[in-house]
Order: C-alpha cells, then structure tokens, then sequence
C-alpha cells in the first residue's frame, strides 16, 4: 500500500487553489457593494456625520426631494419655501448657503420674491396711515362761554385780518 | 481483514475480459451497427474511435458472438513485423501450421484467398491497426479484394488525422463506424452495472449522481479513464478503510476521495 500523506498534502492544496477565487470573487462582490452603497447615498451618509443637530436633518432631507423631483417645485414649493427660507435663515447660516448653494436655480426662478413684496407693500400702506395718526394730538381745554366767547371772537379778527392781508 | 473496498477495485481492473461486457444503449447500438455491416458484402470495415472507447471489447463480443455462425477471427495485437503477420494468416486460411524455415509468398497468398471466393467467407478483425504500416495496409487492401477476405479494421482516432481521406482506405471503405465517449447517464450506467454484476450492492449505492457528474468531468466519459479513476479511487477507500476507518462514509464516497484519486492520475493538478 502506497503512502497517502503526499496525496493528502497535494490534495489540501488543491483545495486552497479551488476556493481562491471564490474568496476572491466574494471580496470583489463585497467591495463593490461597498463602493455603490458610499457612492449612491453619499449626501445621506455624508450630512448627519457633520450635522447632529436633529432640525437641521430634516431640512436637508426636504431639500433632497425637492431637488430629485422637478415636476414638484412650481406648485407645491411655493408655501414650504416660504416657510423654509424663513426657517433657514432662523436656524443656521451654514446650512442655508449649502442649501442654497444646491438649490439656487429653483429659488431663482420662482416667484417667491414678488409674493414677498406683495405682503410687505401693504404693510408699508399700513404704517403710512398709522404715522398721521401719531402726529395728531387734541388738546381739549375747559373753558367758560365768556371766555369761549372771547376767544372766538379774537380768532375772527385774526382769521378776517388774514383773509383781508391775502386780498 | 479484508476491505469492502477491494473487491470493488478488482471489478475495475483495465482488461478486456468479455465477461465484463456491460450492456450499454450505446454499446448495444454499436454493436447491431458492425453486424449488420459484416453481413453486407463489403470488403473493409472501419471501425474507430479515441482509445478507451470500447473498440477491442466490441470486436471482442462480435467475435464471441460470430464464431459459432461465421468463421470469424480477432487478431488483438498487432504483428512485429510483416512476416509474423503472415504466418499468422497462413494459419488462419489454410488451418495449418507455416512450416519451419519458410515464408509465405504474398502472390501465392492472394491467388489462394480469389480460389476461396464463393467457398469461405472469413472476417478478420484487426485491432490496434494504427500499428500496421502503410504497406502492410496496401497488402491487407490487395487481400479483401479477392472477396474471400473481409478485414474489420479497429484505428485510434487521432485529432489531427483523418483517416478516412488516407489513400488506402479511401476508395475501399464502403462502412465506417465510429465509437464515441459516453454520456453522464451511460457511464454512470456502465458503473452501476460492473459494480452490481460482482454483487456489489452497497458500494454502488455509494456512489451519488453528484459523484458521477463529477467523475465524467475527470474522465470526459472515456471507459477506460473511468476504469482507471474507480481503480485509484477504491484503492484509497481501501487504505483509509483498513488504517483510518474515520476518513471514509460508507454511506457516500467522499468528494475528497474522488478528488484525491483525480489528483494521483493527473486529471487535476496543484
């Protein structure tokens, strides 16, 4: 009978050499999934890293599916804008340049502007009609007839001089 | 004690023992083939295939079959030479003896087959006859046109040769038949069978499907390459059987094993 520990030692390799490309092809596999994955969310992955504030996420969320749908952004974007413009410059300077930064074109080209302006004008309106108000002042005196009488008679002359100077 | 294993190895044994001869749908269509040509009146038939095909073991069965009915011989190796050829056929025509210190005149030999045309008919089946030189082919040619000679001619088939278009065969081969490896299904056949025809009930339940796919990747459905890998692949059965019994599942041959086996004849490398 032969010896078979040289065959059982050329068959262990053999073995090896079989599985290799398979682990090979796995790690490949396991790569590229890794790759596709960072490369596919990378804006997801990448914000909440720097970001931990709980509000700002959110944001950034909304901004992503505005940008991705662009049938959306004339109709629907016009009160969340608002909204959100306001809410941007509340919050956090450096997450409105970088959303804004993303989403310029679209800011740009709706008429969110005007819509602002149309609110503000009447309001300028308002603060015209309520400054007169201020300025006016009654200064109501108690007075007798006698001295009503007197007063009003002087302002006669005063007024009838005047009319008299005028002509 | 003796291994399960190494009675099961014997039945694989590489010989050509007409007992042996499993029964196959390819065989068995092979074999109608060459005896319906060999009752046609052709002068030459060729008969090949890559070696380990079963070409010596169907000339082997046709011969056993034939001898009672025709007069039929199986010349299985070839000649050294052309005179031992000769004294060979001498025999084989005359029923007699070469006498000491003669040879056979090849005009005479010829003019004494065209005397035997309509009174014998004699198949001669020449195996290994990739041997033979091209004279001694042109001579073999010269006989079957007297008639009386018909030769069967068995030739390895070789992957940049075609035989067919060679000279001598070309204008007298009226029947070719060629053997080819064996199907997945027929090889794993031809296993059952050896193995059951020895008694071998448990050892041919051992081997799987799976294995057989496996051992016709190996083998490529060569019999004689199958042989070979049963061989090597019960003889380590048998080692692990008597000295590391652990190693073995009576159940199914390991994987391992067949690999192992595969390995030892070279069908796979490190």
């Amino acid at each position: 009978m032969y010896d078979i520990k040289p065959l059982e030692e050329e068959w262990k390799k053999y073995k090896k050499k079989k599985r290799k490309p398979w682990y090979t092809f796995i790690f490949v596999v396991f790569l590229m999934l890794l790759i596709s994955l960072t490369f596919l969310n990378y804006k997801e992955i990448d914000f909440p890293k720097f970001n931990d504030k709980s509000k700002v996420e959110i944001v950034t969320n909304k901004s992503t599916t505005l940008l991705i749908d662009k049938a959306l952004t004339t109709l629907e974007i016009k009160k969340p804008k608002v909204s959100e413009v306001s809410q941007i410059t509340e919050i956090k300077p450096m997450t409105v340049t970088s959303y804004e930064n993303e989403s310029m074109e679209i800011v740009e080209d709706l008429p969110i502007p005007e819509d602002v302006k149309t609110i503000k004008e009447p309001r300028v309106k308002i603060r015209t009609a309520e400054k007169p108000r201020k300025k006016m002042h009654l200064n109501i005196i108690e007075t007798t007839s006698v001295s009503a009488y007197k007063d009003v008679a002087k302002r006669f002359h005063q007024t009838h001089d005047l009319i008299w100077i005028l002509s | 004690m003796k291994s399960r294993y190494e009675a099961a190895k014997n039945v694989f044994v590489d010989s050509i023992d007409i007992d042996d001869y499993i029964e196959l749908d390819s065989s068995v269509t092979a074999y109608k083939q060459l005896q319906h040509s060999i009752d046609k009146p052709l002068k030459m038939i060729l008969l090949f295939g890559k070696p380990g095909t079963g070409k010596s073991i169907l000339l082997n069965r046709i011969q056993e079959k034939l001898k009672h009915q025709k007069e039929i011989y199986y010349f299985d190796t070839p000649a050294i030479n052309e005179k031992e050829f000769f004294h060979k056929l001498f025999k084989v025509l005359t029923k007699k003896d070469l006498p000491n210190n003669t040879e056979v005149n090849f005009s005479a030999l010829v003019n004494f087959c065209k005397n035997l045309r309509g009174k014998r008919e004699i198949i001669i089946l020449l195996d290994e006859a990739q041997m033979y030189g091209a004279a001694m082919m042109e001579k073999i040619r010269l006989l079957s046109d007297s008639r009386a000679v018909k030769f069967v001619v068995s030739l390895h088939k070789t992957e940049d040769e075609d035989l067919i278009a060679k000279e001598h065969f070309q204008s007298r081969i009226w029947e070719v038949i060629e053997l080819k490896n064996a199907t997945k299904e027929d090889q794993t056949s031809y296993i059952h069978k050896k193995l059951l025809k020895k008694n071998l009930f448990e050892i041919a339940n051992s081997i799987k499907d799976k294995d057989m796919k496996l051992i016709h990747t190996f083998t490529k459905g060569n019999y004689r390459e199958c042989n070979k890998l049963f061989f090597t692949l019960f003889e380590i059965c048998e080692y692990y059987d008597k000295n590391e019994p652990s190693k073995v599942n009576y159940e199914r041959i390991p994987q391992r094993i067949i690999e192992m086996a595969a390995l030892k004849l070279g069908y796979i490398y490190v």
